[in-house]
């Protein structure tokens, strides 16, 4: 008999995360030392381009630039995602109570070898709001967090191409794409049984299928992936189209760290590879859709 | 040639490597029914900020003390033994320090302490049974002491673990600065039988841990670590634990090295034990598996009060230790690890 879904759980806010990567790759291949050249050449023009890169966050996201700051405890750093060099530019985030707040980063990540190169942005709501909008904004938010992200994105772009023009002169960029991650949190009361979140998700058949029975589920994912038709026909209609899920830990406010698991569906749209995914979040900060948002862009990251 | 837009050939990409199914260990399914993982700090705790280039762990072998076992029950007075119950099931052997020896204990507590201390650690970890007790509680002295130098020196101190005849758990104490003075506790689940030890544990399984220095650290006490379900609560959320720190009392102590080297691989990161110096065993004082891989600490100056301990140092230099750890999490060659805990921590296609 399948699982009945009586949906008892009740969305007290929403925490939508968008992360949005230009790909490339380079021909001939990055080599360490050619990533090492375009790290160091984005290091050299840092102390330049940083006197404009809040001015031109801001006029990215349509807000005054008196209402963000650049976190003054953030530098330009190098780190490294498996082989893969990243460099993290400093957080822009809106001072406390200004309208239409934003939490932005970039990030570029050099794809050496075969691997594509990312240039990502991604934003949030800042860490001050409680990190969460009332259910009723989601599709204003995340529409507004999606143009930001687009727009954004391909400033970052232009300009790392041009930081980076002499260190790459003799690199051209191939397989243009864009992947673009999308992941709402809902923010629910703790659940002291973990498979009443399971069960909103996922069905109980061997295959652990998504719960597609489930109508708040189905049309909460057509709103934010944009699908017009019943999503239940995803596979007929879109066969290079899946369904995915990705487990995270998180802390909850009683200090348990517990594994939970969030529903992506993945989807090429022309030159744009969709990632849109439901997060159920019962930790009081937000943190799980940020996490989960990471998890799942590192994991695609490192395999295309 | 792969046909079709980028967009669509990475997507049946990411499908063939989501959709990997492999073969798991059908005990790891129901691990979160029986023991969980509780953080002890709060997500916004200020300590959380410390992110040191390298951190240095301090890890403390205390010498032994004479003892004797002292036979407890857990039958609550004044009720008597229930017919026809096994009284073995009732009966706790907990250890007792005489008060001489006890005194003698919390000064080479108080030396092997400084001496951490001058190695400037981030952390400072006690063996099991490594926190001086007097009538068979853990001393307030002993207690006062960690918790002031965690304060003084910005560190934190795991000081071992002490039965307690009021509990009858064998319970670990951890102090940092800004945790309360009273420090957090954690607890034996499994008596190390073979060695008389019978004490209680809580009914609720938990295994502690803390974030401090960057790095985040369960904690465990000695023969936990070969308990499957502890081991295999902490893999399940490995995505939020880089470490294990494991105070131990055993002259079987070599015997766990294994267990280590596989739970080090599974995180991926690293296993610390640190037992009771134990001249009269072959035991080491401390075995260290980082991603697999035993490593030698370095040991620093024994302690001067008789008998001694000995500390020995370990350092995590946290760039290359997130890369290692990074590297390891997104392999796609882990299917031992796998088979052992289950696919924790990697997502699954639905098609």
């Amino acid at each position: 008999m399948p699982r009945l879904v009586s949906d008892p759980l009740m969305i007290r806010g929403v925490v939508p995360v968008v992360r949005w990567a230009s790909l490339f790759r380079h021909e001939p291949p990055l080599s360490a030392k050619d990533a090492d050249e375009a790290r160091a050449a984005i290091f050299a023009a840092w102390p330049d381009w940083k006197q404009s890169y809040k001015t031109n966050v801001a006029r990215m996201a349509h807000v005054e630039p008196s209402s963000v700051e650049v976190d003054s405890k953030e530098v330009v750093r190098l780190r490294y995602d498996g082989k893969t060099p990243m460099i993290d530019f400093p957080r822009v985030e809106s001072l406390p109570d200004a309208a239409g707040a934003i939490d932005l980063r970039f990030c570029a990540a050099l794809g050496i070898d075969n691997y594509s190169s990312k240039l990502w942005t991604r934003i949030g709501p800042p860490y001050w709001r409680g990190n969460r909008d009332a259910p009723a904004t989601l599709t204003t938010v995340l529409s507004r967090y999606r143009r930001i992200a687009e727009r954004s994105s391909r400033w970052f772009y232009d300009e790392f191409m041009r930081l980076t023009g002499d260190a790459l002169a003799g690199h051209k960029r191939k397989d243009r794409g864009v992947l673009e991650v999308i992941t709402i949190g809902l923010k629910i009361d703790r659940q002291d049984d973990p498979t009443v979140l399971d069960a909103w998700l996922f069905d109980d058949s061997d295959k652990r299928q998504p719960n597609l029975r489930n109508e708040n589920l189905r049309r909460l994912m057509m709103r934010i992936s944009g699908i017009q038709y019943d999503i239940r026909e995803l596979a007929s209609r879109e066969p290079d189209a899946f369904w995915m899920s990705m487990p995270t830990a998180v802390q909850l406010d009683n200090g348990d760290l517990v594994s939970r698991t969030a529903l992506y569906v993945v989807r090429p749209l022309g030159e744009v590879l969709q990632v849109v995914g439901v997060a159920l979040d019962e930790s009081e900060s937000g943190a799980f859709a940020s996490e989960v948002a990471l998890k799942v862009s590192r994991w695609i990251a490192n395999r295309i | 040639m792969a046909k079709g837009t980028t967009a669509e050939i990475a997507a049946r990409h990411l499908l063939s490597e989501a959709a990997i199914r492999p073969k798991v260990n059908p005990f790891s399914w129901m691990v979160e029914d029986i023991c969980g993982v509780t953080m002890v700090d709060l997500p916004d705790d200020p300590m959380r900020k410390l992110r040191p280039a390298i951190v240095r762990i301090a890890l403390v072998s205390m010498p032994s003390f004479p003892y004797q076992i002292a036979p407890l029950s857990s039958l609550v007075p004044p009720h008597k033994p229930p017919a026809g119950v096994d009284p073995q099931t009732y009966a706790r052997a907990l250890v007792r320090i005489k008060r001489d020896d006890a005194r003698a204990m919390l000064r080479a507590f108080s030396d092997a302490l400084d001496v951490a201390l001058s190695t400037k650690p981030h952390i400072i970890c006690f063996n099991e049974l490594g926190l001086p007790t007097a009538q068979m509680v853990p001393m307030k002295e002993a207690k006062d002491l960690a918790w002031q130098k965690s304060k003084e020196h910005e560190v934190m101190i795991i000081a071992g673990s002490a039965h307690d005849k009021r509990t009858l758990y064998n319970t670990g104490y951890i102090f940092r600065p800004g945790g309360p003075r009273e420090g957090q506790t954690f607890h034996k689940m499994v008596s190390a039988r073979s060695v008389g030890e019978l004490v209680s544990a809580p009914a609720s399984r938990r295994v502690v841990a803390v974030s401090y220095a960057g790095l985040r650290i369960a904690v465990m006490i000695c023969l936990d670590i070969a308990d499957y379900a502890s081991i295999a609560s902490v893999v399940k959320v490995a995505d939020g634990l880089d470490m294990l720190l494991v105070p131990c009392y055993t002259p079987k102590f070599d015997d766990m090295v294994s267990i280590a080297k596989v739970t080090s691989s599974a995180l991926p990161g690293i296993v610390a034990m640190v037992n009771a110096n134990l001249p009269s065993a072959s035991a080491k004082p401390c075995q260290v598996a980082r991603f697999g891989t035993l490593e030698s600490p370095k040991k620093t100056p024994k302690t001067k009060t008789k008998p001694q301990a000995i500390i020995s140092t370990l350092e995590i230099t946290m760039k290359q230790f997130q890369k290692t750890r990074l590297e390891m999490k997104t392999s796609t060659t882990r299917t031992e690890i796998e088979a052992l805990f289950g696919r924790r921590d990697m997502p699954m296609a639905m098609k």
